[in-house]
């Protein structure tokens, strides 16, 4: 058999083999492009996980690999059992750094749920301690989420959210209104993002920037989807920080005693609320 | 033109690296268009193998096989020829009619044509009844003679069957000795391998028999049966004296070899009391 | 009735190839792995959504339909390419030894249209059980959108919702009616249908169908590697190293690039290029590996 075909064989493969690795270098050079596969294996991983699930990740199942680990986190945050959880978690993000959701979750579980559980741990009877441990976890939640933002600096989303946990929980709202600011300069980004670096300011009081804020949305385009903007909420913000800081009627946008009429203002939006919520979760 | 001619053909298998077996040796054969042809021999002694390489199944080491003047290695040269294997299978999960159209497809023969075709095999090798059972469910004897009947789909001139009446029943084996029979009225060339000397007896005009790969003999079957210097009488009601008679009147110029009362055989008696046969 | 009754068939002296006998010989292939019960795999993928959906409903809408997603793709891949090596590796073998092999070959059939019939009849089988278990998924996703945006809405309706609920709402539709997801499949297909042509060329030489089932696994293992493979061909300094390394390149075929399950969960837009790119080297792996299962079944003794 072989002895009456084994230069035809021999002769396709020595002919497509390089168009094969050619080929294929087009290819992993078009994904690059589009950002595909950015997510590879590496020896890291190799150390975080069993030589099983690493033939499961290689295969084309790492999708349901980071599931289990994820439900299995999960189940150690029912548990309490934070520091099981905290490498999982670590997995997770390192076998699919790209799902936005393992990032958000996973530091909001470090810097609102164990941090908060350390501060009221029984079992450490000395307050300092217990206020290390939760400064600890709160720090792990924010090294997290900029870890998530190098690995995917195009995601409003993840600025917002580490806004959010400086704003919160750290109270530092220089950097706070930073990544506010940040996430609102996106295009997609919804409009809620951009008044949170007012209000961030407001907090921090630093209130002649917060009204400045304020006044930018105020005089900005009210057509196309700012049709959506909360105005009398922002009209409430300015009036208060107008009387706040004492700035001269002639300078203010709403003087005393005269109220804008908010059938007339562009989109009455009542019921909203105009911080977003931690919905989805329980 | 010869319907099937070798030419020297010779096969070796190669065993492992280095040990090789000669399956066939400069094997000579000429057969005839319209004749029925035995290959005999024992097992392993190389009847397989020349049909495989008469259908370009395999390659032959050395020399060549013809098939109505075409090598054998072309497809062309298949276009009027049908195998029965031995111990076919077929496809299971097909009914009768179902496998015969396969077949028939493949052969390019369609249409109206086919259906017609079809019904014809059919009841030519007896299985109109059974058309539309599996043949998951055929016995040994149906599915040899389904096998014959896509053998014949495409109406070829040369028919190759490779043990045709192995584990087949006494009266099966007559049916299909008594086709094999017709299709050589019908002007077919059929090449017949089988250990069933009786059968090829009956049916082939012409012999060879094959050991260790070489032909060592070769002739029509009733020549090489036939005793001519030999007489034989059968007689019935002859009394005992005139038998003394005849005996005697043999002694005069020859010599009595032997006296005895005629058997009928097995498969006489066997198809006696079954009741003849059934198909044709 | 008898039979010279029939017009005996015209003298030919070519046979040219035929689409109409390959044709017959896919769907007798299709028929027959499907009398395989090869269509339980059905049961095998409704589990697996079932599994999949009730899962992860305590978490947020993202993640549940991440991991309905990610073990839909997973098992389409999976039971594809699963009845694309085990079903194709079972062909020629059982075809031996029923013997029908030989009543075929010895009509006047072409061993490459044989060939190619089971290629094909193999191909178009997976097309359909992808095509059915596309069709599941989707339906699942859909179920899963309406109760996730029903939910999120919470009673009032979408013109009424509040920016964030109708960003929930769009993060939603993001993830159920992703184009993307459509491509992912596409590419699971070809990759399917390589895996049938290799496992076919396998298996003309192979001597049992345990052999090419164990190659064809060693060969799926082994595909993530490709990227490394052709990295490390590229280093290579010296021309024999190079061509050494080709045949063990050769053999890997680079599966992962047909996988973008990871990138479409993450919400990554997948070129058409790029579609097309890979489609091209696997329908060219494909042809290329066909034809030395063909140039090999050719001389093959049976």
């Amino acid at each position: 058999m072989w002895s009456r075909c084994w230069w035809k064989v021999l002769l396709v493969v020595l002919i497509f083999s390089p168009v094969k690795v050619l080929w294929e270098g087009d290819i992993h050079k078009l994904a690059r492009a589009s950002g595909l596969f950015s997510a590879g294996f590496n020896m890291d991983m190799r150390g975080k996980i069993t030589q099983d699930l690493a033939v499961a990740v290689l295969g084309g199942f790492r999708g349901i690999v980071t599931d289990f680990i994820w439900l299995a986190a999960h189940s150690n945050w029912e548990k309490r059992e934070w520091f099981r959880m905290k490498p999982k978690l670590d997995t997770v993000v390192l076998l699919q750094p790209h799902f936005l959701d393992y990032w958000d979750i996973g530091a909001w579980h470090m810097a609102w749920n164990i941090s908060y559980d350390a501060s009221v741990n029984t079992a450490e009877p000395r307050e300092a301690f217990r206020l290390k441990e939760q400064r600890y976890w709160i720090d792990e939640g924010e090294k997290f989420l900029r870890e998530a933002i190098a690995n995917n600096p195009d995601s409003w989303q993840l600025y917002f959210k580490l806004g959010w946990l400086l704003e919160e929980k750290k109270q530092d709202y220089k950097q706070a209104v930073e990544y506010f600011t940040k996430a609102a300069e996106f295009k997609e980004a919804p409009l809620y993002v951009r008044r949170q670096v007012p209000h961030a300011l407001r907090k921090g009081r630093m209130n002649k920037e917060a009204l400045a804020q304020w006044r930018k949305i105020w005089n900005g385009p009210r057509d196309g989807e700012y049709v959506h903007e909360l105005w009398d909420v922002v009209e409430q913000e300015m009036r208060k920080l107008e009387v706040e800081l004492k700035v001269p009627y002639s300078e203010r946008a709403f003087p005393k005693n005269t109220y804008t009429n908010v059938l007339t203002s562009p989109v009455p939006e009542p019921a909203a609320k105009s911080k977003p919520k931690k919905t989805d979760k329980k | 033109m010869y319907a099937v001619e070798t030419k020297d053909l010779t096969k070796h298998f190669r065993i492992g690296l280095k040990r090789k077996v000669i399956a066939l040796d400069h094997l000579n054969l000429k057969i005839n268009e319209g004749e029925v042809y035995g290959l005999l021999g024992p097992n392993g002694s190389g009847k397989s193998t020349t049909l495989k390489l008469i259908l370009g199944l395999h390659q032959p080491t050395e020399g060549e096989a013809t098939v109505f003047g075409r090598s054998s290695e072309t497809v062309v040269s298949r276009l009027h020829v049908g195998l029965l294997p031995e111990n076919p299978y077929f496809y299971r999960y097909l009914n009768g009619e179902e496998t015969l159209r396969f077949y028939g497809k493949l052969c390019r023969v369609t249409g109206p044509a086919l259906e017609r075709k079809i019904d014809e095999i059919l009841e030519l090798v007896g299985l109109s009844q059974s058309r539309h059972r599996r043949l998951a469910g055929y016995s040994k004897g149906m599915l040899q003679r389904i096998g014959l009947g896509q053998a014949m789909i495409h109406d070829p001139k040369l028919l190759l069957l490779d043990e045709p009446t192995a584990g087949v029943d006494p009266e099966g084996s007559i049916d299909i000795r008594n086709l094999i029979i017709k299709l050589k009225k019908m002007g077919k060339t059929v090449i017949l391998c089988s250990h069933l000397l009786s059968q090829v007896q009956d049916v082939c005009d012409r012999i060879s028999i094959l050991r260790y790969g070489k032909k060592v003999l070769e002739g029509n079957v009733k020549e090489l049966l036939s005793k001519k210097d030999q007489f034989q009488f059968i007689a019935s009601g002859l009394s005992e004296q005139d038998k003394r008679a005849v005996e005697e009147l043999i002694s005069r110029s020859g010599k009595l070899e032997s006296t005895s009362h005629p058997t009928s055989t097995l498969e006489d008696l066997y198809m006696e009391s079954v009741g003849g046969t059934k198909i044709i | 009735m008898s039979l010279e009754a029939v017009q005996p068939m015209q003298e030919q002296d070519s046979l040219s190839f035929s689409p109409a006998r390959v044709w017959v010989i896919a769907t007798n292939t299709m028929t027959e792995v499907i009398r395989q019960k090869v269509l339980y795999v059905f049961i095998l993928f409704g589990l697996a959504l079932c599994g999949a959906s009730s899962f992860f409903t305590q978490f947020s809408f993202n993640e549940e339909l991440k991991s309905i997603i990610d073990t839909c793709l997973a098992a389409i891949k999976l039971l594809t390419a699963l009845i694309a090596v085990v079903g194709t590796a079972m062909l020629l073998p059982s075809e031996i030894e029923n013997r029908t092999i030989y009543t075929i070959l010895t009509k006047p059939v072409y061993r490459i249209e044989f060939l190619l019939g089971k290629v094909a009849g193999m191909s178009l089988l997976l097309f359909f059980v992808t095509i059915v278990m596309s069709v599941l998924f989707g339906a699942v996703l859909l179920l899963d959108e309406k109760a996730l945006v029903s939910h999120a809405l919470q009673g009032t309706s979408l013109l009424q919702a509040s920016d964030p609920v109708k960003q929930t709402i769009n993060a939603i539709y993001a993830q159920t009616r992703n184009p993307n997801l459509i491509k992912a499949i596409f590419l699971l297909y070809a990759q399917a249908v390589l895996l049938v042509s290799m496992t076919m060329m396998v298996s003309t030489f192979a001597t049992s169908s345990l052999f090419s089932i164990i190659i064809m696994l060693v060969i799926y293992m082994c595909a993530p590697l490709a990227t490394i493979a052709n990295e490390v061909w590229k280093s290579q300094p010296s021309i024999l190293g190079r061509v050494g390394l080709m045949f063990i390149s050769f053999c890997i075929p680079d599966l992962s690039s047909m996988t973008l399950v990871d990138d479409v969960v993450a919400g990554k837009h997948v070129l058409m290029s790029y579609v097309l790119s890979t489609t091209g080297y696997a329908a060219l792996y494909t042809l290329v590996v066909f034809a030395l299962g063909a140039f090999i079944f050719q001389e093959k003794e049976l």
